[in-house]
């Protein structure tokens, strides 16, 4: 590529665009930026939606998962998240090796799991990516994911309206963990799920935590388990990614505190 | 005059009763469904006035755009090519690819690639290049090409790709759709793995943050955005919005339109961090910018609003003529009444001629389209040049004849006493044609299309004026 191709490329849209001297506006001229009324109103109502909000919010994404075939549900401790992974890892057969094996983010949420312990009993291994491991802690992380029955992760947010999930990448919480497992698990804590993605944009875009941090190399928004129609237009779950996608959610049974979400998706 | 492929593969399709019954299911099932989920929508179904008016921006803005989104991506140490034609696009992939020493490519669904003809001169440079939608691998195993732009294989029946699977997977027959995607899932986990090069399209990019998004519900494209050493993305010039919150959008309508969708399975961002590529993904991440023919189209406010497009299928699923002929008649990557406008655009006007001449102008695949692009307005216009032909387009005039017709029926209609003799001798003449009692079965030359399938009424010897004349005189009741 060399800089007159790209001018040549520019000169032929600034001539179909009829482009004077001065006629192509700044970038800034097209784009919002700084923000409006409305999104200071959407940040300020999120931010301060209270256990009840959120409780129906909750209800909502376990009613939008029903029929993408998601599992969705609210657990009071980390004690009983951990117990119902065990409980999946121990009913479901292995696809891709004989061994069942469990690859897991290194967050916060999931290191509190303490499924390395919890798994011990049943003879299955969780593998984490190796922080002291060198330049390339995925590198390791994901030869164990190509053979992995459950991979577990977090997410920065979660989507009332549709059953989503959306994940930025950062060191310790590499993209393939949900993808190359058979069962994708996510983790998150109740005050992690907004109503929809006009809320997700606007906290994208000006939550000012966010907006220093970026999409990240690779964002992500999932939503149920890989499926296809491609055969005759019949629904088949588990096409290439994760056949089966189940959403924990941390609901601790305290008395109720307005949300506070940083931008690694943690408790501040 | 021999009749084009157009015109016999739409007529061999519409004897095909399992092809035609496929269509109906797929139109039934995903078209309405469309319809009601914008209905659906908080702004109600102008949510696509609004669609429109933020493609249309982008588009008119689009030298500024696709500035930013090139300086954006360099910025993060990805790359970033622009390509005036199909052969710059594909020599910069081979180029690409020569310089990682890649073997083998998995690809992710991109019909620009299909415009582009990448698969083949890929594999003519060596490198084996594998499709991964579950459609377009059928697709490809069976060496066909793609008869829908979401589903690509859907003239296939479960039986014939139970057959294929077993000849060429080595798997024994099946026609059960959950069995034959697990053989798929195997035979492709393998080649994602293996892969050094993962190819994808690029839905609409980010100017603001310099990133591209894919989309897909099998997860395919993530597998070969993420696996493989070295990502190349392909993106039609005019696939690109200035602002995050423009997605908010289009994420809602495109999954409406393509698959009748609240949310697709998979929406990613995707940019670069550093020299090295993607963390925990490709090394390199490189962005070929095409034109192939789109500057010309958006150099004509007419045929501007095509670029709108975003490739979703809609119109397809809700086209009469479509939903009748399926996808390979139209002989193009863009099948449907969107191809039916953009392939005459890029591959020449009188080259694709049938595709615009054959739709009906019935006007669903706007109401249908997430963006409102007026199709049957574009279509016309596309006839109009056929007619009169035109310089800027390039077009000749389709048929003198015809026009030499018009010309004459103008001349006749406006001039009663000539009009009059023309008719009466007409009414005379038709009687030399075979027929029944009232309707004429047959007509020569041009004429003959309309009783191919249908018969003709024949001219009655008294003109309707003269009766209402004789009526008002009281001498007919």
């Amino acid at each position: 590529m060399t800089d007159s191709q790209q001018a040549r490329f520019m000169g032929r849209i600034q001539q179909a665009l009829q482009r004077t001297d001065s006629g192509a506006p700044s970038f800034a001229e097209l784009i919002q930026t700084v923000p409006n009324d409305d999104d200071l109103d959407l940040i300020n109502q999120i931010n301060s939606r209270d256990r009840k909000q959120n409780l129906t919010l909750l209800d909502s994404m376990i009613a939008a998962g029903q029929p993408l075939s998601m599992h969705i549900e609210a657990l009071e401790s980390e004690a009983d998240i951990a117990s119902s992974i065990r409980k999946i890892a121990v009913q479901r057969d292995p696809e891709w090796g004989n061994q069942k094996t469990i690859v897991a983010w290194d967050h916060p949420l999931v290191k509190r799991l303490d499924l390395t312990a919890v798994m011990e009993p049943q003879g299955i291994p969780v593998y984490f990516p190796e922080r002291a491991s060198g330049n390339a802690p995925h590198e390791n992380l994901r030869t164990h994911a190509e053979q992995a029955l459950i991979g577990v992760t977090s997410a920065d947010f979660a989507l009332a309206q549709t059953a989503s999930l959306a994940m930025k990448n950062r060191m310790g919480h590499p993209p393939y963990v949900s993808l190359l497992p058979s069962i994708h698990i996510a983790v998150i804590r109740l005050e992690q799920i907004l109503s929809n993605l006009k809320e997700l944009y606007t906290l994208l875009k000006w939550d000012p935590a966010h907006k220093q941090e970026g999409l990240s190399d690779t964002m992500t928004f999932i939503t149920g388990p890989s499926k296809t129609a491609d055969i005759e237009a019949t629904l088949v779950n588990g096409a290439h990614g994760p056949r089966e996608l189940i959403v924990f959610v941390l609901v601790k049974n305290t008395k109720s505190t307005p949300n506070n979400t940083s931008a690694n998706g943690e408790l501040m | 005059m021999k009749s084009s492929f157009y015109k016999s593969k739409a007529a061999e399709s519409i004897q095909d009763p399992v092809l035609r019954k496929a269509l109906s299911r797929l139109q039934d099932h995903f078209g309405r469904a469309a319809a009601r989920g914008y209905q659906a929508q908080p702004e109600g179904p102008d949510i696509r006035l609004k669609a429109h008016d933020i493609r249309m921006n982008a588009i008119e803005n689009l030298d500024v755009l696709l500035e930013t989104l090139a300086h954006n991506i360099r910025k993060c140490g990805g790359y970033v090519h622009f390509a005036e034609n199909a052969g710059a696009a594909v020599d910069q992939c081979l180029g690409i690819a020569a310089q990682h020493h890649v073997k083998l490519a998995v690809k992710g669904k991109s019909m620009l690639t299909e415009e582009i003809g990448l698969n083949h001169a890929l594999e003519t440079a060596g490198i084996e290049t594998v499709e991964t939608d579950l459609g377009e691998y059928i697709v490809q195993l069976a060496n066909e090409t793609p008869s829908h732009i979401i589903a690509p294989a859907i003239h296939k029946t479960r039986q014939e790709i139970g057959r294929l699977f077993r000849d060429k997977l080595d798997i024994p027959y099946t026609e059960d759709a959950p069995a034959l995607t697990l053989a798929a899932r195997k035979a492709l986990r393998k080649k994602f793995l293996q892969a050094d090069m993962g190819i994808s399209g690029c839905n609409l990019a980010v100017a603001e943050t310099g990133h591209i998004t894919t989309v897909s519900n099998e997860g395919n494209i993530r597998m070969a955005t993420t696996l493989p050493r070295v990502h190349v993305a392909f993106m039609g010039m005019e696939r690109i919005v200035a602002d995050l919150k423009d997605h908010e959008i289009f994420f809602r309508l495109l999954p409406l339109g393509a698959a009748a969708q609240k949310m697709a399975g998979y929406i990613s961002y995707l940019a670069c961090s550093g020299k090295t590529g993607r963390m925990a993904g490709p090394n390199a991440f490189h962005l070929i910018i095409v034109d192939n023919g789109r500057s010309k189209i958006l150099a004509d406010p007419q045929f501007r609003e095509m670029l709108c497009c975003i490739r979703c299928g809609a119109c397809l699923n809700m086209c009469p003529v479509y939903g009748e002929i399926g996808g390979h008649a139209y002989r193009s990557a863009y099948p449907g009444p969107v191809g039916a406008v953009v392939t005459p655009l890029l591959m020449g006007i009188n080259q694709s001629a049938d595709l615009c001449l054959g739709e009906s102008l019935c006007g669903a695949c706007k109401d249908i389209c997430p963006v409102n692009i007026d199709i049957p307005r574009m279509l016309l216009l596309l006839r109009q040049k056929l007619a009169e032909g035109d310089k800027a387009w390039d077009v000749r005039i389709k048929s003198r004849m015809e026009q030499v017709a018009f010309a004459v029926w103008s001349v006749l209609i406006r001039n009663p006493n000539l009009y009059d003799l023309f008719l009466k001798s007409a009414s005379v003449g038709q009687n030399m044609f075979p027929g029944k009692g009232r309707m004429i079965n047959k007509l020569p030359f041009a004429a003959g299309g309309w009783t191919g399938s249908r018969d003709i009424r024949k001219i009655t010897a008294r003109r309707f004026i003269h009766r209402l004349k004789n009526q008002q005189d009281g001498n007919e009741v």
